[in-house]
């Protein structure tokens, strides 16, 4: 069980004005590779907060955040950045795709960015992550022309092409139709049992506590159930067998 | 020359002898002088008691015969050095002659001014040339003119009217205004005229048409001398200083010596004579 | 790496075609910058090539050398000082020469002099007058023929004149002119001319002469060099008459404009003028100013009747005749009149006529190539100085042909100009001070004069004698003076010649591109010599600095331009910028570096100024290539000497197309410095906002 995600009594505070606010108040978590995890909360909660953490967007106020060995708040902007390209994935759930960049070229930049792979090594890559994803056909599309689902997949595919140690999804499914968003989880949930990528989401879907191995609870900047216990059942729901990808 | 040479004769020893009583005297009421002054010396003198006055000027200057002159001119102009002429010149009042040669400094020698009628013409033997010049002419491109010159004709050119009785230096001078004739061409249109009560001209300023005044001129000394053609006293200026009141601190100064009253060769005033001066 | 670059250029590219009209604005701007750029500094060059070829193939040099110690700046030709300026001396030509010759960079080196002289024309019957002495001196009898019916025609157009005069105001002087202008026109005093010549002569001279038309006097700015060398160095001057001056010569080489504009005869003149502007586009129905020039032609016209040659008459009368349709045997003067009644439909037609028939028969100008002239100069010395100089020939400067101030200079030798600028010498001193002790005069001041003059006890009026002396009536007792010696010595050492006064040097240089630092170092030799040295530019007063000014004008402008340029695109970047923010974040929380953010800001203006600059410099190119077919015309006469000719064919050369694609760059950069800022300080935060 190597932990790729080690929160110790991290407290961030937010300056208001004069005043400063505590958006958590000394939180304590580990995420470990291969775990398809859900954060649960309502909003204000410090849901947001902790991802932003985890996610190394941001660095807390007291404490430390351990990602994959490295102390967060002891890492230059620079480092962080770079820790952020190597081993995390994003998945918005505005999907953030680049507009005016074609499909595969909205999945090479990662790849672009992180430099140092020649140019067929990489568009090999893309290649097989867009077809693992189900996208292949699409390669040359622009964003626009495509449907959300489609979107989705594509900021999947970004997230994935640089193998990263753990991906973070914020609200996947929200701008998304239930079936598309039903495909979308059902994709996700194959590559992590296949491939055995980390998923993190932060989430309001119930699909997602259904699926999710793992449900962290946050109120009022506290951590009120880490899951490891196993899972609370959530409201019942007839998650429906998905139907093929779409 | 209506005064006759008898009073002229009279008046001078009178002169000579009553000069230094002269000075004495209070000046407030004009003493009878040469001049005559108005009768009972109070009343201002009227325009043919001025004509009359300006004819005894003319007179006094003027001569029967030949005459001839050594001058020195000095040129002082702002912010150059100074430039000096010596001439001689040679004056025919009866043929209306002039001729003015130039003796140094050496780079001048040889040049001259004839006057023949109302032609003013100059001559340059360095480059063998005549050239017509006007009654402005600035006589070697000093402050003085022709007529500084040549004999005194104001009566013949000019209409007084009187100004004032006043004071120059020590002196008692009897101010009047001249103006140019119709049909008479002179340098100066305008005249400003102080004359002593011998009939000596002590100052005048001339004036442009507009009233500009463009030089002022003091005679502070009279030459007197016997002329045997006339019988009687010439009177030529021994000093002429002459201001120049447009460009302010430029003034010519004229000092004449030697003069000879002699007759003068029967050709001198030909362009021939001044061109054989320098062969 | 290199495909990052690719990446950044076609995100820049796409972000230009997302935001059109923000594109357009802001693209037109630079595009408009560039062409600017590219058009003012190609004219420029032209002008200033223009002005380097008028000014300093003709006469400057490159740089000019004079004393240290001048009062006045340089100013070859003329500041406002006219004539006087004081510009020290430079003693020996021949002891600084080497020093300045052994300048790197140095082609060769002229020395020169300016100096202001006249030049009299007299009036028409003066002149006739004169050349009838002379020609009575040498006993030409045709000649005398011909000049006493010149005579005679001014004293009979003289008599008209007088006799109009006399119809409106009649006075003493009118009628004694009268008098002796008939007397002039009557047998008897021709008669009395074979007699008598110099009796007649002097009657004419000093009785007709007052009633002509005064001369006047042109004057000339005379350029005082070592000509051999001046003809070898300065191409561009051409002669279009005569010869050069030979070495060892005195002469002078009149400027043609200088003969046309000034001194030529008066109907001629007027004739020209309005054929030049009839050129430009005027007509003489339509402009008020060509009617009078053609009245005046046409009042002088009766000069040409006397200035005509009797035998010519009959000839030029036929031609007039016919070409005004009338009998031939009208009266010349009439005839005159009536041809000088011109309008646009004749006046090609009788100005080609005046040159063809009259023109030739009559002088047109005071002077003409081969005569000996006479200059007269108002020398440093205070003194008149008049010099006789040859005429070898009339020149122009190739290209200026038309321009007054082209030709405003005349040539003339070394040894003349020394002369005419007359130094002050020691010998010259001496003197004036032994004149002043003789006279032994007091110094007077002009504010206390009245007093010290009429304020002592002395007699105003002083008994003196006569001067004695031996003979009688020989003016024996005259001072005796030196022969002169006329100034007959037309030639000199030509070897010689350097070793004199000279006011300044021309320098022409082997490569003009290297001006400055050749100038730095002319200016280190020339310290210890007492001389300085300036750039032609300096050296022609107002005339070289006009490119300065138009140059500092257009860069002003320019630099304004790009700093509003620099606004509005800062402005609509920031304002694409905070637009931007989620994309930055995104990019930012995937990994992208603050440097990628800030490139791809700076990027999209690169781009984007890169082609603007492009297409800005594309037209600036193509609109002087355009002016260069047609030629910029020169309005006014000081221009055609910044132009270097009556037009201007710019040119425009690699180096502004560069400077303009680079400006508009370095403005894109400019512009884009704190918006990329602003991007790199998104917070990658913001991305996991997410949208609603």
């Amino acid at each position: 069980m190597s932990a790729i995600i080690e929160v110790q009594g991290v407290i961030k505070d937010y300056p208001l004005g004069k005043l400063s606010v505590r958006a958590l108040h000394g939180v304590d978590l580990t995420i470990a590779r291969g775990e398809f995890t859900a954060i649960a909360g309502p909003s204000g909660s410090g849901k947001t907060t902790l991802l932003n953490l985890i996610g190394c967007v941001d660095v807390p106020t007291e404490g430390t955040v351990v990602f994959d060995g490295a102390v967060t708040s002891k890492l230059s902007d620079r480092e962080l950045t770079r820790l952020r390209l190597e081993k995390l994935g994003f998945i918005f759930q505005s999907f953030n795709l680049v507009a005016v960049l074609s499909v595969f070229q909205n999945v090479e930049l990662p790849l672009l960015l992180q430099g140092g792979i020649g140019n067929d090594e990489r568009k090999k890559r893309v290649v097989d992550i867009l077809d693992r994803v189900g996208i292949g056909k699409y390669i040359g599309h622009r964003p626009n022309e495509l449907s959300g689902g489609q979107r989705q997949r594509v900021a999947i595919a970004r997230a994935l092409v640089t193998r990263p140690k753990l991906v973070l999804a914020d609200e996947p499914t929200a701008n998304l139709d239930s079936v598309t968003g039903g495909q979308i989880l059902g994709l996700m949930k194959e590559l992590n049992q296949q491939q055995g990528v980390t998923f993190l989401f932060s989430t309001h879907d119930h699909r997602v506590m259904e699926l999710a191995g793992r449900i962290v609870q946050v109120q009022d900047g506290r951590v009120v159930d880490d899951g490891k216990q196993g899972k609370t059942p959530t409201s019942a729901s007839a998650a429906a067998p998905t139907p093929a990808a779409h | 020359m209506s005064l006759s040479p008898n009073i002229l004769g009279a008046l001078c020893a009178l002169v000579a002898v009553a000069s230094p009583l002269a000075v004495a005297a209070p000046t407030d009421v004009p003493q009878p002088g040469v001049l005559g002054g108005p009768p009972g010396g109070g009343a201002v003198p009227g325009e043919a008691d001025l004509v009359q006055m300006l004819k005894v000027v003319d007179d006094r200057q003027a001569n029967t015969g030949d005459y001839r002159s050594i001058a020195y001119l000095e040129q002082k102009e702002k912010g150059k050095a100074d430039t000096a002429f010596e001439v001689v010149f040679y004056r025919r009042d009866a043929d209306d002659k002039l001729m003015i040669l130039f003796t140094k400094p050496k780079t001048e020698a040889g040049k001259g001014y004839l006057r023949v009628d109302k032609n003013l013409f100059l001559y340059d033997p360095t480059v063998g040339k005549w050239e017509r010049r006007t009654e402005r002419e600035r006589i070697g491109g000093t402050n003085s003119n022709r007529q500084d010159f040549d004999e005194s004709r104001l009566a013949v050119e000019y209409t007084p009217k009187f100004v004032a009785m006043e004071k120059l230096g020590k002196h008692d001078v009897t101010h009047m205004t001249l103006s140019m004739k119709e049909g008479v061409d002179v340098a100066f249109p305008t005249v400003e005229l102080y004359i002593d009560k011998d009939g000596n001209i002590l100052k005048r300023e001339d004036k442009a048409l507009s009233g500009k005044l463009l030089r002022t001129t003091y005679y502070p000394k009279w030459n007197r001398i016997y002329s045997e053609s006339k019988k009687g006293d010439v009177y030529i200026p021994g000093e002429i200083r002459i201001f120049d009141e447009v460009e302010k601190g430029n003034s010519t100064l004229i000092q004449i010596r030697e003069t000879d009253l002699r007759p003068l060769d029967a050709n001198l005033f030909t362009k021939a004579w001044l061109e054989s001066k320098s062969r | 790496m290199f495909a990052l670059v690719r990446l950044l250029v076609h995100l820049g590219l796409q972000s230009l075609k997302a935001h059109r009209s923000k594109t357009l604005i802001v693209g037109g701007l630079m595009t408009f910058g560039a062409f600017l750029v590219v058009v003012s500094l190609a004219l420029l060059e032209s002008v200033e090539r223009g002005t380097r070829q008028s000014v300093v193939e003709s006469i400057s040099g490159d740089i000019q050398i004079y004393d240290k110690l001048a009062k006045d700046k340089l100013s070859l030709f003329g500041g406002f000082t006219f004539g006087t300026e004081e510009l020290g001396n430079i003693p020996s030509f021949n002891k600084v020469k080497d020093a300045i010759a052994a300048v790197d960079n140095v082609r060769a080196v002229v020395p020169m002099g300016i100096a202001t002289a006249g030049v009299k024309s007299p009036g028409d019957l003066d002149h006739a007058l004169d050349d009838l002495r002379k020609a009575v001196d040498v006993g030409d009898r045709s000649q005398i023929h011909d000049l006493s019916a010149r005579v005679k025609s001014i004293a009979r157009v003289l008599l008209e004149q007088q006799a109009k005069q006399a119809a409106i105001t009649e006075t003493a002087a009118s009628s004694e002119s009268k008098v002796l202008l008939e007397r002039a026109l009557s047998d008897e005093l021709w008669a009395d001319m074979d007699r008598d010549p110099g009796g007649t002569l002097d009657w004419l001279e000093s009785k007709l002469g007052p009633l002509g038309e005064q001369g006047n006097q042109a004057f000339m700015r005379l350029v005082g060099t070592d000509m051999p060398t001046f003809e070898k160095v300065f191409n561009r001057v051409r002669i279009v008459e005569g010869t050069a001056v030979p070495p060892g010569a005195r002469g002078v080489l009149v400027g043609k404009s200088l003969l046309d504009k000034r001194l030529k005869f008066s109907v001629a003149m007027f004739l020209d003028l309005v054929h030049n502007e009839r050129t430009k586009g005027e007509t003489i129905a339509t402009s008020t100013v060509l009617k009078e020039t053609l009245q005046k032609a046409q009042r002088a016209s009766p000069r040409i009747a006397y200035l005509l040659p009797p035998r010519e008459v009959p000839a030029v009368k036929d031609a007039l005749a016919k070409e005004l349709a009338q009998p031939p045997s009208t009266e010349l003067v009439p005839l005159l009149s009536s041809f000088f009644q011109m309008d646009d439909a004749n006046f090609e037609r009788r100005l080609k006529l005046f040159y063809d028939v009259i023109g030739p028969r009559i002088q047109l100008y005071p002077f003409k190539v081969g005569d000996t002239i006479t200059l007269s100069s108002f020398t440093k010395s205070g003194y008149l100085k008049s010099m006789n100089v040859k005429v070898y020939g009339v020149y122009t400067v190739q290209g200026l042909d038309e321009s007054i101030i082209a030709g405003a200079l005349s040539l003339v030798d070394l040894v003349t100009f020394r002369e005419l600028y007359g130094q002050r010498t020691a010998v010259l001193d001496d003197e004036l001070a032994a004149m002043k002790k003789s006279a032994g005069i007091k110094e007077v001041d002009r504010g206390t004069a009245e007093a010290d003059l009429f304020g002592g006890d002395d007699d105003i009026a002083v008994t003196v004698k006569t001067v004695e002396g031996s003979g009688v009536g020989t003016g024996s007792s005259d001072p005796v003076i030196e022969k002169v010696v006329r100034d007959e010595q037309m030639t000199f050492d030509q070897n010689t010649v350097g070793d004199g006064l000279v006011l300044s040097i021309a320098v022409m240089l082997k490569d003009p591109s290297k001006l400055r630092a050749t100038l730095a170092a002319l200016s280190k030799v020339c310290e210890p010599l007492g001389l300085q040295a300036v750039d032609w530019q300096q050296a022609t007063g107002f005339i070289g600095q006009i490119t300065l000014v138009v140059r500092a004008v257009l860069m002003t402008a320019i630099f304004i331009l790009f700093l509003v340029t620099i606004v509005i695109l800062n402005n609509s970047m920031v304002m694409a910028t905070l637009e931007r923010v989620s994309e930055f974040g995104t990019l930012r929380a995937i990994g992208a570096q603050r440097g990628f953010v800030n490139a791809m800001v700076v990027f999209e203006t690169a781009v984007l100024g890169f082609l603007s600059g492009l297409f800005g410099a594309g037209l600036g190119v193509a609109f002087v290539t355009w002016l260069h077919g047609v030629g910029i015309p020169a309005p006014a006469d000081l221009l055609q000497v910044v132009f270097g000719g009556p037009r201007l064919y710019p040119t425009v050369e690699a180096s502004n197309v560069v400077a303009g694609l680079v400006a508009t760059l370095i403005v894109g950069i400019l512009a884009t410095l704190y918006p990329a800022r602003l991007a790199t300080r998104v917070q990658p935060v913001v991305a996991m906002q997410g949208k609603d």
